[in-house]
This record gives C-alpha cells, structure tokens and sequence, in this order.
C-alpha cells in the first residue's frame, strides 16, 4: 500500500515538474508586460511590416503547399512504383532537417553562386533576401507536414471506394475529385493546419536564405530576434501575438480531429443490426 | 476473375470480350479500363460512398433512371439517408441500384449475400432471384455457397485453386459432380476407397475406413463415393443382404427447418421430422445408413484437366 502510494507520489512529483516547466515561460510571456499595453506595442510600425510580410508570403507559400502538395500525396499514396519508399523518404526530409541547414541548401541551390543561380540571374531572377526567398523557405519546411498527413490521409480511403466509382463509369480525375478528395478532406485539412503553423513559426531558414530585412523579409519571429536588443517589451508583444495564434491553431487541430472521428469513413463501423426492413 | 472482368486487374494471359467487344487480349495488348467497360459491379462490402446520400450513390453511374431504380428496389424512402445508417439487406439493394443505373451490359455480383446475417440472406436470395429474372442481364456471379449457386444461377461453374473443374446447370452438378471437390460442394457426402470393375457390371469399392460399397457406377482405382444426405435413409436394424450399408452411431442431430441431418459414423443422412421421430433415434444410439447402388456416384479424387470453353460466362 505504501509502495503503490509512493508510485503514485512519484509520478505525480514528475508530471508536476514537467507541466511547470512547460506552463513557467508561457506565463511569463504573458506577465512580463502589463496586458492593457500590449496593443500599443503590437502598434508599432515594425510589427505590422512583420504581420504584412507574414501574411503575404504564408499566403502564397500555402497555396503552392495545397496545390502541388495534394497530386502530390495522391501519387504516392495511391500509386505503387519502384522508388516510391525513396520518394517518400525525400519529401519527409525537411522534418528533420535543421532549419538552418534548410536555409544553407536553399541558397546552395537559388543563391547566385548556386546551382541555378547562375540561370536565374541571367533571366533577370535573383532569389536571396527577397519575399520569394521568404516563401520558398516557408514552403520548404512546411511542406512536408502537410505531406505526411496527406499521404496518410488519402490511404486511409478504402481503395475498393475509389474501384468502385471506376466501375460505375468515373474517369481517374473524376474519381480523385468526387471521391478520394472528399474522404481524405478531415485528414488533408488537419494535415494544412500544422504545415500553417510550422510555417508562420519558420525561423532559421528563412533568415538564412532571405534575411532580416524590415518591411520585406523580416516575418513575425524575425521581428522577435530583431526587437530583442532594441524594443525587449515588444518582442514581448510579438510573442503574445504568436502564442494565441498557435494556440488557435491547436484548438483548429484538435476540433477538425474530433469531426473527422465523428465522421469516420472507413466501411467496417457500418451497423451490422438485422433489420426487420430488409 | 470478377475484377478481371471489370478491368480492376490485368491478368497475365487470356481474352475477355462481350458481345463482340473485345476488353481484355494478352496477345493484343488490349486492356480496356473499368471505366471504359459496360459493367455493373456490386462488391461484396458494397463499397457505398458513405459521404454521399443514397440517391446520390446510385445517380453516380448515371442519373436517367434513378428514381426508376430507387422505386424498384424498394428504397426510395432511404434516398436521403447516407450509407451508414442502413442495414445489410438495404445497403445490398442500394448497391444493386447504383450498378443498374449505369445500365451495364453485364452485371457482376462478389458474393453478393456472404455480407448478410443468416436471417436475412435467405429473404434476400429470394429477392434477388426475383429480380435477376426481371432484368433479363448476363449475370456473373461468385459465391462460396452453393445454395447461392442453385438459386441464382443458369450454369454454374466450379473454380478450385483457379481451376475450373466443371460447368453446368445445378442438375448436371449434383446428378454427375466432375470429381470429389464439386461432389462434397454440392453437399454431397465423400468416402474414399478403392474400386474394382465387377463382372456383372457395376463396381465394389472397398472403403478405407472400412466396409464395402457397390455402386451402379463405373470407375476403377482409387475413387471417392459421393451420395447425397437426402439418397441415404437410416434403419434400427441391419438391412437385409445386398443393400449398401455402414454402421455408425448416431453423433449428432441438427433441425433444418422441416427437415433434419442425422450424422451416423462418416455420413450425413437427411430425413424429415417425422421419419425420424419414427425411427426414435437418438445420439449415441447404433444405427445403418443405407443407400442404393445408382446413389452410390464415384468420382475421381484427383481434379480432372479443365473441360470448359474459357471464360466468357
């Protein structure tokens, strides 16, 4: 009995330290500086540049994310080709990949001594330290979140759904359109909400690859490093504006989940009641 | 080979054609996709797209006759519910429907009643009986059950480890089975032995279990005698010299609706009710199963070479 009850303390001392350590810096976030002047830091000029150019270039990363991610993640979910273990491997690297690693192969590839540097700048392209810099280092390391989920997302459709609609007439665009997309939809958009999250969040690589450049590269955690020495009370601000923002994000993660259980499409949880009916 | 006939799987050789159509030739190249091919399929999960309405699954093939077809069916009251509400039998006619409306050339069934409890598959054999006849459509369909084959089906052709051992109708099947395999399929029982021509005609066959079997039949090696339960009748008493008949006890008793299967040593016998309240047997008791000579059919116990004409049912 005494045993069970000191096991019992144990884990309770453990999780306590481990909830502190998580709860201390978030609460400290949100005391360091009185709330009531915190829309007045937001206020500055430096962090609307940094919403602007947040706002812009995760649009643009995004939509290039949904757009050539999703036939992406079709593809490699439901097609079996020789490579196709290497090709997923590839597109799940950025996940561990170090974000300023990501940066240093980003201008290895696009900077101007860099494989298509030299192409690029003679078509009048030059990539690094400019917006586009910002959203292909955006795109870079959050696509691959939206990838996983995706792929996941699209094998968990019954592949027999998708044999059917071809038996009944429906080309493969139509099928991946009327029925592969709509079933994968719950985990595709659970899948978009952590690649948005990641890449509001991206730090290394885009500082890297584009800089710190206020008004055109600087995003909303640039802005944080960038205000540290000079304004600490609204690098402050800036980072009650990202923790409600994250936290939003969660809240959307955990609400598209609890939906998609409830709305479950795999084939088995069919009520197997004899019916009086049939 | 119901999802080679739908274009699902490319097979390694072969031809497939309809009607003049050609949709699959290995030596041509030819592969028709499912799409492309005049087909209704009803798989046997289903496979409903269970975030679309009734009305909407079956308008997927083809919109023309759907209200048509809910009607027939018997499930336009369900047109708005989704699949997964819907019970065994209702999801079956749904899928019917959904392959019908895209007014197939052939329609293929995958075990249609194999996804149904016990209660309602014999309310929806009917049923579908009915409606096969109705339709008037080539129908292929796969099944493990042979009451499904009888019910369903004009000719019925036995697979075996990909092999087709023999084509025909349900008469030709249980009357003269190819070999042991189609024999038991038909719910016939099986003994093996070993037999020998007589001069007389007919054959002896010598039971390995033990015991000796003549039969009217022809056949001579090792052989399998099949006789169907409802050719065997049981006896209190041995029966008189001549008559087949293998001592057993009785093992097991199970109610058929009217009619009941006795198992007596290695057989299964079929009687009524009646008879066997007449006879008073219970298990454990001794009892003879006896059967004629023209019941006693020998077959081979090793498969025969295929006799059909491929697959173009």
């Amino acid at each position: 009995m005494i045993r069970r009850a000191g096991f019992d303390a144990l884990l309770a001392l453990c999780a306590g330290v481990a909830l502190a350590f998580f709860a201390l810096p978030i609460v400290a976030l949100f005391t360091q500086v009185p709330l009531s002047r915190v829309p007045d830091l937001l206020g500055d000029r430096a962090v609307r540049d940094a919403i602007v150019v947040t706002l812009r270039t995760n649009a643009i990363a995004n939509v290039l994310i949904l757009a050539l991610g999703t036939p992406t993640a079709y593809l490699l979910a439901t097609r079996r080709f020789r490579g196709r273990s290497v090709l997923i491997t590839l597109v799940e690297l950025p996940l561990v990949l170090p974000p300023a690693v990501a940066g240093i192969a980003l201008l290895a590839a696009f900077g101007r001594g860099g494989l298509f540097g030299g192409a690029l700048a003679s078509g009048g392209i030059v990539l690094p330290f400019t917006q586009w810099a910002v959203v292909l280092a955006v795109t870079f390391v959050a696509a691959p979140f939206y990838l996983r989920q995706a792929i996941a997302a699209f094998s968990a459709v019954d592949p027999l759904l998708p044999d059917a609609a071809r038996t009944l007439g429906a080309s493969p665009a139509r099928t991946f359109w009327r029925i592969s997309l709509p079933l994968a939809a719950g985990g595709l958009a659970a899948g978009w909400v952590l690649a948005f999250a990641r890449g509001v969040g991206e730090f290394g690589a885009t500082i890297v690859f584009a800089g710190s450049v206020r008004g055109q590269t600087q995003t909303l955690t640039l802005a944080i490093y960038d205000q540290l020495e000079a304004n600490f009370d609204v690098a402050i601000a800036l980072g009650i504006l990202l923790v409600l923002l994250s936290a939003t994000v969660l809240l959307c993660f955990k609400l598209l989940s609890t939906w998609r259980s409830s709305n479950s499409t795999s084939p088995s949880p069919f009520a197997r009641t004899p019916s009086a009916s049939a | 080979m119901l999802r080679s006939v739908a274009g699902l799987l490319r097979p390694d050789a072969g031809r497939i054609e309809l009607g003049g159509e050609v949709w699959f030739d290995a030596t041509t190249g030819v592969h028709e996709p499912p799409e492309r091919r005049s087909v209704g399929v009803v798989f046997q999960e289903y496979a409903l797209f269970p975030h679309l309405t009734v009305r909407q699954n079956v308008a997927f093939g083809g919109s023309a006759r759907v209200e048509e077809l809910l009607h027939r069916l018997r499930i336009a009251p369900l047109a708005d519910q989704r699949p997964g509400t819907l019970s065994g039998g209702e999801r079956q006619r749904v899928a019917l429907a959904r392959a019908l409306a895209r007014q197939p050339a052939v329609l293929l069934l995958d075990e249609p009643l194999s996804a149904l409890d016990a209660h309602t598959r014999a309310h929806v054999r009917d049923e579908l009986q009915d409606l096969l006849a109705e339709l008037g459509l080539p129908v292929l369909l796969v099944t493990h059950d042979f009451r499904d084959a009888i019910a369903l089906a004009d000719r019925i052709g036995v697979i075996v480890d990909g092999q087709l051992r023999q084509l025909g109708s349900a008469a030709e099947l249980i009357d003269r089975p190819a070999d042991a395999f189609v024999a038991a399929f038909t719910g016939s029982n099986l003994l093996h032995g070993t037999a020998t021509p007589l001069a007389g005609g007919g054959t002896e066959v010598q039971l390995d279990a033990g015991g000796l079997v003549r039969s009217s039949h022809h056949a001579d090696g090792p052989v399998g005698v099949a006789v169907h339960p409802w050719d065997i009748s049981l006896l209190t008493q041995p029966p008189p010299n001549g008559a087949n008949a293998l001592a057993g006890s009785v093992a097991a008793v199970t109610p058929q609706g009217e009619r009941v299967q006795v198992r007596v040593g290695a057989l299964t016998a079929e009687l009524t009710t009646p008879d066997l309240e007449r006879l008073g047997l219970q298990r454990g008791d001794q009892a003879w199963a006896t059967f004629t000579r023209q019941s006693a059919r020998l077959v081979p116990l090793a498969a025969p070479p295929t006799s059909a004409n491929g697959d173009s049912g």
